[in-house]
């Protein structure tokens, strides 16, 4: 085992009742409720998520209106967050960056984990796959991942779909590695045994042994990637490989704000603040996820 | 008694928040004197490893928790003594070795080692005579080969070798007590066998007392003088192993006794106690076995027995023995 | 030890060779016609022509293969478009600061990491663990190059105690390259100070669990011992995964960082050679970074075997 195996697989273990008495657990849904990390970081989801969806409700201008007698405004009453370099309206971008930012993480997230979930279940499986899949998978990861991200949007050109293959192509290896680790525990369970002994076909043993089992750190992982996702966006958009203008992102409206940090600096500051936010959030979910579904993950992901 | 070397008294230990534990030792009480092996006997869950643990303060605490009683070593009462205090006592006078040695040795530190450790800690040997001891140490719990085994990691060795090095380790600094907590239950049968076997004869030769934990009658039968059988966190019956073994007043050492499979005579039905051990949040009332006990009269829901002398030696907390007087 | 070494190179062979081909491949991504692209809009054909003999892109992919691997024998990777010097000269004037703003981000990680996340997993359900944790989630969540913005903000313009940017190199003057790679350091390192507190923290945890360490105590140890031999030992072993994955992370992180605050690095060298479309540099610079992380990689494997002595047995 190389290194990143050993990242991967430190404490999946097999699995033993974690319930002291022999009374059953709480229902799932209820052990999610009670978990005040996991709640605090779903209602800042469901907060921005409500930011994303009601834009253009919410917004106060149009985010491409520019006012240029109103430029570099500090927080007002009529401008919450203040107007930028344009004249434009702080709040009203930050909501339809919002809008953008959620699509791509989403979007990465499911194609991350949709990808990463076949070669994962693929290489964990079938021993014959795994060396060459994994030597595969570990040459991209060889690359740093925000250069991989860069080169590979520079190449395809500005534009958020192209966003999110290049983040995809990014993320997938990582989820394959950790749904292979999980896959090769499952893979020695005895269930999976009893079901080999009864000559189930590998298809039906994937199906419905091993991939349902595999859930639990595969959802926490595409938590935490989700959460990558919008960070590295905002990287790309920073420098100029996300979608153009005139989208705001709130990568690109951090890099519009750089060149007036002195007199103006609330113009990179909230948008931010704003990735900072839904990216605790996110991490928050991912947590909490973990510690009801899984508390023996801990170790893994820290 | 002035000789004797340990007593417990009353001993309460509890899990959870304070003021609302629950019980998993619930008013123990015994002594141990010089040289005398007693054996601590019970189920699975009947609270004698956490009696053992208390004993060297082990139990962390959160969750654990001593509530009340005392733990006298030699007359001093071990529960004003401070941490620091207690590191003198670990290790030193008293001993514990336990079930699993798979886990009980730092797999990345060598073997050695971690038997020299604790002679440079307590008798403040230096590096080369810590090992010249370690290696003595290594030939005395019966390795063959002691100069290779002194460098080797854990992992390298059996089962049974490990947990020989782990007894190397308890006997160290010759300390008067030696806790055994389920010491052979993790290994294959034969080995059992030879480590008991050395247990009893590094017992004869150093003279030390030594409080023996087990779930197995076998063993107890083996190598104990004394026997104490605990029931839900309350001791049952105890006695010499003479006593307990020819005459068991408690039906629960009854069942224990009738449930181990004999080789010799007729073929019966293996017997069993029905029921399970009761839970800590879910104690029935008045005597805790009632629920499982064969001779269970309307009485025995009122109050839980205490001990009643039955014998020179020997008492059983049931209400059935011959003459039981609640107030003992 | 030695056959444990080879073993793993035999391994990331492979690995090199498959990067190498995907940087080699890169070109052959772009959409359209890169000489095109390089001329500009305003070129003549003839100058198009010139670029794409220059680039080698008449050649079959093939041909083309075989003279990157023949001049990668020989230490030649090419000739840069953008700054119109050989790629190997130019990366090489730059790693050397690369490695030591990524240097000073792990030296940040680890003497700010490791001991926040002993002392929370210690003083488990305390304040002090709250707080750790808490600061490490936000480190995870920060953005680290809007950080580095605030930080000049703060530190550059209110407060005007460090530079705003720029490098100075260590052998001209000591104390200003400490004061130039501080903030960009700080901004580096806090995602991974976040990281390893928390994975530090969590295996703590499980090892203060584990039957050893009761042994330990049991032998009468003080705590101070228990912790800081039997415990920290065993804990080193996933903080080496953890510092392993630091290295890629930080290198990613570096081509932020270094745009930010001016520093002439290996990231912001191969940033501006992507939007440049200097594609020999690409190419170079993006195998050289590649193969360092693997080596890292390897060097990081080793140090396990060094630490934990069953590793040497795991035939995997």
């Amino acid at each position: 085992m190389t290194s990143a195996d050993r990242a991967a697989a430190t404490t999946v273990t097999a699995p033993k009742s974690i319930w002291l008495d022999e009374a059953r657990p709480p229902p799932l849904w209820r052990r999610f409720a009670h978990h005040r990390l996991f709640m605090t970081g779903a209602i800042i989801l469901v907060f921005m998520l409500a930011l994303a969806i009601f834009a253009d409700l919410i917004q106060i201008l149009p985010p491409e209106k520019m006012q240029v007698r109103l430029r570099f405004q500090t927080p007002t009453w009529a401008y919450p967050l203040g107007t930028d370099n344009y004249g434009r309206d702080i709040w009203s971008r930050l909501v339809h960056g919002a809008r953008l930012s959620l699509i791509i993480g989403l979007a990465v997230a499911l194609a991350t984990g949709i990808l990463g979930t076949l070669i994962g279940v693929l290489a964990g499986y079938f021993k014959r796959l795994d060396g060459f899949l994994m030597r595969f998978m570990d040459a991209l990861m060889a690359f740093p991942a925000i250069l991989l991200a860069i080169a590979i949007a520079a190449a395809l050109g500005p534009s958020a779909i192209n966003v999110v293959i290049a983040l995809s192509v990014v993320y997938t290896p990582r989820m394959a590695r950790v749904v292979r680790s999980t896959v090769m525990v499952v893979r020695e369970m005895d269930y999976v045994k009893a079901a080999k002994a009864c000559g189930a076909r590998d298809r039906w043993i994937i199906w419905r042994h091993v991939i349902p089992n595999s859930m639990a750190p595969l959802l926490v992982q595409l938590t935490f990637i989700f959460a990558y996702a919008i960070l590295a966006e905002a990287i790309l958009s920073f420098l100029g490989v996300g979608p153009p203008p005139p989208t705001p992102t709130w990568g690109s409206m951090i890099a519009e704000g750089k060149d007036y940090l002195r007199e103006a600096p609330h113009i990179s500051l909230f948008p931010g603040i704003a990735v900072a936010l839904i990216c605790l959030g996110l991490n928050l979910l991912g947590d909490g996820l973990r510690d009801v579904l899984d508390p023996r993950l801990r170790v893994q992901y820290g | 008694m002035a000789e004797d070397l340990l007593r417990i008294e009353n001993l309460r230990v509890g899990f959870g928040r304070p003021g609302r534990e629950q019980l998993a030792v619930d008013g123990v009480s015994f002594s141990l004197a010089p040289g005398e092996v007693l054996g601590i006997v019970g189920e699975s869950g009947c609270g004698k490893s956490v009696t053992a643990l208390s004993i060297l303060r082990l139990i962390p605490d959160p969750p654990g928790r001593i509530v009340s009683g005392r733990i006298l070593l030699r007359g001093q009462d071990l529960s004003g003594v401070n941490e620091k205090a207690m590191n003198r006592i670990r290790g030193k006078e008293i001993s514990m070795i336990f079930q699993e040695p798979m886990t009980a040795l730092n797999p990345l530190f060598r073997v050695g080692e971690q038997i020299a450790e604790t002679l440079r800690v307590h008798e403040g040997l230096s590096r080369a005579a810590a090992r010249a001891r370690a290696l003595q140490l290594i030939a005395k719990v019966g390795i063959n080969d002691p100069e290779q085994r002194l460098d080797q990691y854990p992992h390298e060795l059996s089962g049974g070798m490990r947990q020989r090095i782990m007894i190397a380790i308890a006997l160290a600094c010759g300390p008067q007590i030696l806790i055994a907590d389920e010491p052979t239950t993790a290994l294959d049968v034969t080995i059992q066998a030879q480590i008991l076997v050395l247990l009893r004869d590094l017992q004869r030769e150093l003279g030390m007392a030594v409080v023996l934990i087990t779930h197995d009658l076998g063993v107890v039968a083996q190598v104990v003088d004394r026997v104490l059988v605990m029931y839900a966190g309350r001791i049952v019956e105890e006695g010499s192993v003479a006593a307990v073994f020819e005459r068991p007043s408690h039906p629960y050492t009854r069942l224990l006794l009738e449930s181990i499979p004999s080789l010799d005579g007729q073929q019966e039905r293996l017997r069993s106690i029905p029921g399970m051990v009761p839970s800590l949040s879910n104690l029935p009332p008045g005597c805790r076995f009632h629920p499982r006990c064969p001779d269970a009269r309307p009485a025995c829901l009122e109050r839980a027995p205490a001990l009643f002398e039955i014998g020179p030696g020997h008492r059983a907390a049931c209400i059935a023995v011959n003459g039981y007087r609640h107030e003992a | 030890m030695i056959q444990f070494i080879l073993r793993r190179l035999l391994i990331a062979l492979p690995v090199l060779l498959l990067v190498s081909l995907i940087s080699a491949s890169i070109m052959q991504l772009v959409p359209g016609d890169p000489a095109a692209v390089i001329a500009g809009q305003n070129a003549s054909d003839v100058e198009i022509a010139l670029i794409r003999e220059q680039l080698g892109l008449n050649q079959s992919f093939p041909a083309k293969l075989a003279a990157w691997y023949g001049d990668l024998a020989r230490g030649d990777l090419g000739h840069s478009i953008l700054l119109n010097r050989p790629v190997t000269q130019a990366i090489a004037e730059r790693v050397p600061v690369t490695l030591a703003l990524a240097g000073f981000a792990l030296l940040l990680t680890v003497a700010i990491g490791l001991p926040c996340g002993i002392i929370a997993a210690v003083r488990a359900n305390t304040w002090i663990d709250q707080a750790v944790l808490t600061f490490a989630l936000i480190g995870v969540s920060v953005p680290n190059f809007w950080l580095s913005l605030m930080l000049i903000v703060l530190f550059g313009v209110m407060l005007d105690w460090l530079p705003a940017g720029g490098y100075i190199p260590f052998a001209d003057d000591p104390v200003g390259w400490v004061r130039c790679l501080i903030l960009p350091a700080f901004s580096l390192a806090l995602l991974q100070i976040g990281l390893l507190a928390r994975i530090t923290r969590a295996t703590m945890l499980e090892i203060l669990q584990q039957d050893y360490i009761r042994t330990a105590r049991a032998k009468g140890l003080s705590s101070f011992s228990v912790i800081a031999k039997h415990a920290l030992k065993n804990v080193m072993v996933p903080v080496v995964t953890v510092i392993g994955i630091s290295f890629g992370l930080l290198l990613s992180g570096s081509v932020v960082i270094e745009t930010v605050y001016s520093i002439p690095g290996m990231g912001r060298l191969l940033a501006n050679a992507i939007f440049g479309r200097d594609y020999p540099m690409i190419q170079g610079g993006l195998l050289v970074t590649a193969a360092v992380l693997v080596l890292l990689n390897l060097a990081v494997d080793v140090l396990y075997a060094v630490i934990d002595p069953r590793i040497k047995y795991d035939q995997r």
